[in-house]
């Protein structure tokens, strides 16, 4: 439950990855903390109760957006505001750009960093207030009844918990093709977005393949999508601050008005950004128009499972489908 | 510190009562309601809540002057969070729902929606709400039909109407009007100012500050009667220690009627025993004398200056300063004034002004919208507020509130809502994020004000109330937007929300059951 008060705890600033990294091995209970978004929050509520924080705040090669012979290369504490404003994202990888614009609020964006986007945990209200479901280790799913208040939750990829993505960055990430770099006590590792997040499924009680201790370094983007046609869109209540209803990220080739090559995502409708491949495989080599679109829309939504309250993200996901094949 | 978290607010602060309930109401060829039948029940919540259920019922006999009524409320205590009185108690409530079906009685009898409105709204002596002995008093003033009019030229309704229904690929043009009423007004308090002898006039009251100032604004009346300079004013406030007389809490859209009027009597006392020790003093009758802001005098050229005048109340003792006070103020002024007494001259009173009838105040809407059919969201293009509050007495202040009270409306419409987990007894939005109050974006780039600036007869300078009938209206407006965006009522329930407009244009059916309160 939201007790809006900050507990005490041990505060580690180290100044080097190599540094945090050792610091999240040795010390233990600790939390590695990048923007602090999302985990000031699980503090305040008292529903994760760490020892001690490993503030990454102050490791400089951590941050910063580089372009490279490969696409480029952002590092993982680069703030939002900073990755929405980019001349090199908006000229090259705009989805992202917009991506990033979209989360949240000014504030909350200048403070957020892409890691924390992509790594941030679950916002189903029930986990969060810190109750016994399966995620948090209990036996049960309260969202997954007749009454439960599930409007937000998931169309796809249910087991035992309904829970979504709620990232805004994440679809576009995986739109581009992006790759994670990740680092641990034993060296690093290079995974495609699409493999990084994980389902119930896998592991009910993390939304990522990182493990204790690991650290997401930084965000790699090829070139083969560099300055593609992008659709990015996010369905809120309010024009700021909500988590996306659904959102939607898409890269597309299109040559001579045929599209040639396609990589579509939907957040917020499962519990990672749902690739949506037979979407792709049925627009890549069909002109880029309004019948096209519709067929896309209708495929997206294919297999969606709604429960009680979020059988609207059907025909939502549809249209912003539709759109993003249409309007991109 | 004491801190209430949001999740302690559930049971510690309170919500809006919610309604369920039937209405249903009949119009003639000409768009006059003939009669309304009424059937409310609250959600009061755990404990003891407010009657917005019967004030529903006043609202609705006042702004639509039905020819025949039956309204029934009831009540009803349940394990759910504390419920209480939020702006406009019944009466905003009611604008939610009864405005879109005064919009379907319009398109059904293809009458203009404006027109349908003022054609049973109420005038100057209307009869007001039925008290509880079923009598109904008459109401001071109404200047709706005006504000709907001034509203109407500043949002340019013709030319937009021609807009209605528009359609831009996905997104399509709504035009709204709403309407929304309030009572406004209190009468029985007291009115305390003393005149020392630095000629300064201390303005005693007991009105709070929600932010509205309008312990300044409601003060100005002392200094107007005693034509005395602003700057010569002290207001002393927000402290009991300040010795304060008997006011009016600060709610309810009451400060500037009750208290313009306190401060009224008070001046008058102030007034007639400045002439009463100048007569004394200087000779003649005290209807001899005049003021001017520095000095009470005749005119035959005899003067004395407020500063000797409340040197002299001191000498003179006895009611001038205090020490012989209006048998009939509560004892709390007679504290106050007893505190001060020997320090000035003292004016002080019971309002005893004539009571007319209930104050009441009326704000009428325009909005326009683009709604995305696809999305289900929507923007504000355009909203134009129109405040009838009797005389404006505070331009600026008067200006915020509109503001406020509209972007409050925008939230209750379309936003803001209680939601829990009934099995599990869970409070779902715990956290400000998920109480969902407008952003700034969610706002139109400007919002257009206006008063109708007419004075209600039942108040010395006119005033009514002003804050919470602006945001019936513009919640309402935002709703009929919404529907003249979607060809006709859909929805009978507050707040809209995406997925509702979502599911309509996909032909799913609605997930929330009728009689749900408590969802998403």
């Amino acid at each position: 439950m939201s007790r809006d008060m900050m507990p005490s705890f041990e505060l580690y600033q180290p100044d080097t990855i190599e540094g945090a990294a050792k610091l999240a091995k040795d010390v233990e209970n600790s939390w590695l903390l990048a923007g602090g978004q999302d985990s000031y929050d699980w503090f305040k509520d008292r529903a994760k109760h760490p020892e001690a924080l490993i503030d990454l705040g102050g490791i400089s090669t951590l941050k910063g957006i580089r372009g490279t012979d490969a696409g480029v290369e952002i590092g993982a504490l680069t703030t939002l505001t900073e990755i929405a404003g980019s001349e090199l994202l908006k000229a090259n990888y705009t989805v992202l750009a917009r991506a990033a614009a979209r989360v949240a609020s000014p504030q909350i964006r200048n403070a957020a960093t892409l890691g924390g986007n992509l790594c941030q945990d679950a916002r189903c209200w029930y986990y969060r207030a810190g109750v016994d479901c399966y995620r948090a280790g209990g036996n049960t799913c309260y969202a997954d009844t007749p009454q439960g208040q599930n409007r937000e939750h998931c169309l796809f990829g249910a087991a035992r918990c309904i829970a979504v993505s709620p990232s805004d960055c994440a679809p576009a990430v995986v739109a581009l093709e992006g790759t994670i770099v990740i680092a641990g006590d034993s060296g690093s590792r290079e995974v495609p977005a699409e493999e990084f997040f994980i389902g119930p499924s896998v592991d009910i009680t993390r939304m990522t393949i990182l493990k204790p201790g690991e650290i997401v370094t930084a965000v790699r983007l090829p070139k083969k999508w560099s300055g593609a046609k992008f659709y990015f869109e996010k369905v809120t209540d309010r024009a700021t601050w909500d988590f996306a209803l659904v959102n939607v990220a898409s890269a597309m080739h299109v040559e001579g008005g045929t599209i040639k090559d396609a990589r579509i995502v939907c957040g917020a409708v499962e519990c990672v950004p749902r690739r949506l491949k037979a979407v792709e495989q049925a627009v890549i080599g069909q002109p880029q128009n309004e019948d096209t679109a519709l067929i896309a829309g209708r495929i997206a939504s294919q297999g969606a499972t709604p429960v009680q309250y979020n059988g609207y993200k059907v025909p939502l996901m549809e249209n912003l489908v539709r759109r993003a094949v249409r309007d991109s | 510190m004491m801190r209430i978290s949001r999740a302690e607010e559930y049971y510690l602060g309170s919500a809006r009562n919610a309604f369920q309930g039937n209405i249903k109401v009949g119009f003639d060829a000409s768009g006059k309601l003939l009669a309304a039948d009424v059937y409310v029940v609250q959600d009061s919540g755990a404990h003891i809540s407010f009657w917005d259920y019967r004030a529903f019922g006043d609202a609705l006999a006042l702004v639509y002057q039905p020819n025949a009524m039956r309204w029934r409320g009831l009540p009803v205590f349940t394990n759910a969070p504390t419920r209480t009185a939020q702006r406009g108690p019944g009466q905003n409530q009611l604008a939610c729902i009864m405005e879109p079906l005064v919009d379907r009685a319009a398109r059904d009898l293809k009458i203009d929606r404006v027109a349908i409105r003022q054609k049973n709204n109420p005038v100057n002596g209307s009869a007001g709400s039925p008290g509880p002995d079923g009598k109904r008093g008459v109401v001071p003033s109404a200047y709706l039909r005006d504000a709907l009019d001034k509203g109407k030229a500043k949002f340019k309704w013709a030319e937009r109407l021609k807009r209605s229904g528009q359609k831009n690929g996905p997104r399509v043009t709504g035009i709204g009007v709403g309407q929304a009423f309030h009572p406004s007004g209190f009468a029985g308090f007291d009115g305390l100012l003393c005149l020392k002898p630095d000629g300064k006039l201390y303005i005693h009251t007991g009105v709070g500050n929600l932010g509205t100032f309008s312990h300044s604004g409601t003060s100005r009346i002392a200094a107007e009667v005693l034509k005395i300079d602003w700057d010569n004013c002290v207001i002393e406030r927000g402290d009991s220690r300040k010795n304060l007389p008997w006011n009016i809490g600060q709610f309810g859209s009451n400060t500037s009627y009750t208290m313009t009027r306190t401060n009224y009597v008070a001046a008058q006392d102030m007034l007639a025993k400045l002439r009463e020790i100048a007569a004394q003093d200087l000779g003649g009758k005290p209807e001899d004398y005049d003021v001017d802001g520095t000095k009470v005098f005749s005119k035959s050229g005899k003067s004395l200056s407020y500063a000797d005048a409340a040197k002299r109340a001191i000498a003179l003792g006895g009611k001038f300063d205090g020490h012989e006070l209006p048998r009939d103020i509560n004892p709390m002024t007679q504290a106050s004034a007893t505190a001060l007494a020997g320090t000035g001259l003292i004016g002080v009173a019971k309002d005893n002004l004539p009571w007319m009838g209930q104050p009441s105040a009326f704000a009428a809407c325009f909005i326009e919208i683009e709604l995305d059919t696809e999305t289900g969201m929507h923007r504000i293009v355009d909203l134009v507020s129109v405040a009838d509050c009797g005389t404006v007495i505070h331009p600026m202040g008067l200006v915020t509130q509109i503001k406020g009270g509209a972007v409050q409306g925008i939230g209750m419409a379309t936003l803001e809502r209680l939601v829990f987990d009934p099995q599990n007894g869970l409070p779902a939005n715990v956290g400000l994020h998920q109480q969902k109050p407008p952003s700034y974006l969610d706002l139109p780039t400007e919002m257009f004000t206006d008063a109708v600036d007419k004075p209600d007869p039942s108040n010395p300078v006119g005033a009514k109330g002003i804050g919470e009938p602006l945001m019936g209206a513009s919640a309402s407006a935002l709703l009929c937007a919404i529907s003249d965006a979607m060809g006709g009522h859909v929805f009978n329930r507050t707040p809209v929300l995406p997925d509702m407009i979502v599911n309509h244009f996909a032909d799913r059916p609605q997930p929330r059951k009728p009689l749900s309160i408590n969802t998403q």
